[in-house]
């Protein structure tokens, strides 16, 4: 039993249903062992951690710069800003906001930049539902296609202290 | 399998490099963003 | 005449123990020897458990109420400063507790073996409360409200950090009396061969604390010394990925306990025997080796590490770790089945099953984690651990939904499953009540299951973690969540009240017990159950060799893979779905 000694001679090869089941488990971990390598290869969703370093001071420059240069308008007090088809956005969280307001072409491809002023925030595209977490000192670069527009939300998922449940953004993609 | 002390080493070994030592490396040899 | 309750094989001599005769006696029951000292800290180690399952489950409850929000119970502050106690206290406190104690159990009455050293067990057990004390107080101060995760650059007070690093080491050193009894126990040759297979599952346990720990202590250290100003900086994808060498590894260590703790009550309830040992040894060794890598599985979605490095790791090695999963998960039900068909209950495909000693709440609560363990928990586990469909569940309530599936309806289910032993065999007391310790494994096993699947649901509606409100009141964008997941919020609060009068009832009844229950002071324990003769005895011939088939495990088996599979595959299609992301 499973609290006594095994006999001596315990080790064995299985047989019958156990070695059915082991031969069916064992297939079934082959798929998806090659289930992910097979989608970073084809499919259109992945995230590969492309990032660099930067210091909160060098990315919030580089936000208002951007901002300036490609702003198109504004919604409650915030800057809406459009990328250049196939160009580089920039996002930065902090406590407890999003900023600015990026607005998209659906079907152009984008290299979002996203980093944090302060500490940890949780990137959260709703109701896509599409999550990256977004450090301080680190620029998490997606390359993102919207294929989808409307108005779109970012919900803040990583806790950020007190105005956690208060962090929310826009991202806006047209047709 | 009679052997703890393999499986010890083994079972500590194995995590650390393949998790945690490569994961620093990974992050040490991140380079500066060039923000374009 | 009842026929006895645990059906144990005392037919083979066992070698001498090495005892100090004092020190010793045989368990009325069982007839395995149990050294007094080790005793002593497994009912230390096993009270402590319970008192932080209290206190870990008070936070839970008024958690439960606050994110179901047509309650929304908490206001936002204490919210957060609940749930960083909530999860420390269960996830650390109550369940390496608890596992102490089964460590001093297996390496001690298992194998015939005096503990290794009072000192150490003194030394180990101090540490551990005066951390989790320590830990407790800074959370109750109010400067530490940075959840069990305390991701940098979130700073907490220095002895929120220095609690933890105690408890650490106070737990490495327990964990290190285990290695010592296994040494002293092989040296003194009192056990024959290799080690029962319970002793192997602990064993493995023991293995994967000790790096979870030293993983614990590489991160704590440096952050403490942040704490108090000693060092300047402390990076977080750094801390991020080293913590999580503590935090999910620290989960491995609960598999590798619970799986053991179902081998153990299958044979106390049913005297069901391993159907190979290699199989089950061997399963137990590729978690020793592949499991830990796992801890990726929350940086599938972070900067900084590749994409490589992420699905290396969150395979565990080619899968090799849920393979073993998978393989226990069939051989724990098929070694009860194959015991269930040698006492003659042949009947059909799940005869074996229904005859099973359902009265037992030991009995109960092991199937229900059993199932719920597998069924919830694993499926989902590995699903969202896959690196591409992470993307849609980082962070929302569906890892929540997972976790709850597996360490409260798993282990600690399993663990309020064994203390239906733990108390008669080794605190020597029998339960009151006994009706309502029937129903507690099903109120509490049905509950927290409740809670999973709500929050399961609820979060692939995108409902965030850890998060005190979803409807953004006073935020600048106002947004909000489908009414599904409105209504699957409230499937968890209500599965959270059960669970808590599940969890309520458990401690009640154990403590009843403990301190108030009648002493047994020599002969048997109350069984149970009573052994329930098969309608139509089929004599089993003891001589024969041929193995037992078990059809019934397989069939439950195949019909795990095929809501695995299911599951799965409407995982990746509901990710094919959303904006092309690299």
């Amino acid at each position: 039993m499973s609290i006594d000694q095994p006999t001596a001679d315990w080790f064995k090869a299985p047989h019958g249903e156990e070695r059915v089941w082991i031969g069916i488990a064992f297939l079934w971990c082959m798929v998806m062992t090659i289930a992910m390598p097979y989608w970073y290869l084809f499919g259109k969703q992945n995230s590969i951690g492309e990032s660099y370093r930067v210091t909160p001071a060098e990315f919030g420059q580089r936000v208002g710069r951007f901002v300036e240069t490609n702003r198109v308008g504004e919604d409650q007090g915030f800057p809406v800003v459009q990328p250049a088809p196939g160009g580089d956005a920039y996002l930065q969280a902090s406590m407890w906001m999003w900023y600015p307001i990026l607005k998209l072409k659906k079907g152009q491809t984008y290299r979002v930049h996203i980093s944090s002023l302060d500490l940890q925030h949780g990137f959260s595209l709703q109701p896509l539902n599409m999550n990256f977490q977004i450090l301080p000192g680190y620029d998490h670069v997606l390359t993102l296609t919207p294929t989808s527009s409307g108005t779109f939300s970012i919900v803040c998922n990583e806790f950020c202290g007190i105005g956690h449940h208060t962090m929310t953004g826009r991202i806006v993609v047209e047709d | 399998m009679d052997n703890p002390w393999l499986l010890l080493l083994l079972g500590v070994l194995v995590p650390f490099l393949s998790y945690t030592l490569w994961g620093w490396i990974e992050l040490a040899r991140l380079s500066h963003a060039s923000l374009p | 005449m009842s026929a006895p309750t645990l059906a144990l094989d005392v037919s083979t001599p066992r070698p001498a123990g090495n005892h100090a005769a004092s020190r010793v006696r045989v368990c009325g029951t069982t007839g395995l020897p149990v050294c007094l000292t080790a005793e002593t800290f497994i009912r230390l180690h096993a009270v402590a458990a319970v008192v932080f399952l209290l206190v870990g489950g008070i936070a839970a409850i008024l958690l439960g109420l606050t994110r179901w929000p047509a309650v929304h119970l908490l206001p936002a502050q204490m919210y957060y400063r609940l749930l960083t106690l909530h999860g420390l206290n269960m996830l650390i406190f109550w369940i390496i507790n608890f596992e102490i104690a089964i460590l001093y159990f297996a390496g001690t009455v298992l194998l015939n073996s005096r503990l290794f050293s009072k000192g150490l067990a003194w030394t180990g057990f101090g540490l551990m409360t005066g951390g989790s004390l320590m830990v407790d107080y800074a959370i109750y101060q109010g400067g530490s409200d940075v959840l069990m995760t305390s991701y940098l650059p979130l700073i907490a007070a220095p002895p929120f950090y220095l609690g933890i690093i105690l408890f650490a080491v106070g737990a490495l050193i327990s964990v290190g009396n285990f290695f010592g009894t296994l040494y002293i126990a092989k040296r003194d040759r009192t056990y024959q061969g290799s080690v029962p297979l319970v002793v192997f599952g602990a064993t493995a346990a023991a293995i994967i604390a000790v790096v979870t720990l030293l993983h614990g202590a590489i991160v704590m250290i440096p952050t403490f010394l942040l704490s108090i100003g000693v060092v300047s900086h402390v990076d977080p994808a750094w801390y991020r990925a080293t913590w999580w060498g503590l935090g999910h590894m620290s989960q491995q260590i609960n598999v590798c306990a619970m799986v053991s703790v179902w081998y153990l009550i299958g044979t106390l309830t049913t005297g069901a025997k391993p159907l190979n040992q290699a199989v089950c040894r061997g399963a137990f060794v590729l978690y020793i080796l592949f499991i830990n890598l796992a801890s990726a599985h929350h940086l599938l979605v972070d900067p900084g590490v590749s994409a490589t490095w992420k699905i290396w790791n969150t395979s565990y090695a080619m899968y090799l770790a849920v393979l073993a999963s998978m393989i226990h998960g069939f051989t724990v039900p098929a070694s009860v089945e194959a015991a269930m068909r040698s006492k003659g209950h042949t009947r059909g495909l799940f005869g074996w099953l229904t005859a099973a000693p359902w009265g037992n709440p030991a009995f109960s609560g092991f199937l229900l984690s059993l199932v719920i363990f597998g069924f919830g928990g694993g499926i989902t586990g590995v699903t969202l651990g896959t690196q591409q469909i992470n993307i849609m569940a980082h962070n929302t309530l569906r890892i929540p939904g997972h976790f709850h599936m597996t360490v409260v309806g798993g282990t600690s289910l399993a663990f309020m499953a064994v203390t239906y032993y733990v108390v008669p065999l080794i605190f020597r007391r029998e339960f009151y009540a006994r009706a309502l310790c029937r129903i507690q494994p099903w109120l509490f096993g049905i509950g927290i299951a409740m809670v999973g699947v709500g929050m399961s649901f609820a979060g692939s509606y995108g409902v965030p973690r850890r998060h005190w409100d979803i409807e953004f009141t006073g935020a600048t964008f106002s947004t909000g969540f489908d009414s599904g997941a409105h209504v699957m919020l409230g499937l968890m609060g209500i599965g959270a009240v059960l669970a808590f009068l599940g969890l309520l009832l458990y401690i009640l009844l154990t403590v009843a017990a403990v301190f108030f229950g009648r002493r047994i002071t020599e002969g048997a324990m109350a069984p149970w159950h009573i052994e329930r003769r098969p309608a139509r005895s089929v004599p089993v011939n003891p001589a024969l060799t041929k193995p037992i088939a078990v059809p019934g495990a397989l069939a439950l088996a195949l019909v795990f893979q095929a809501c695995f599979a299911v599951y799965y595959f409407a995982n990746w299609l509901w990710l094919s779905d959303v904006w092309h992301v690299r």
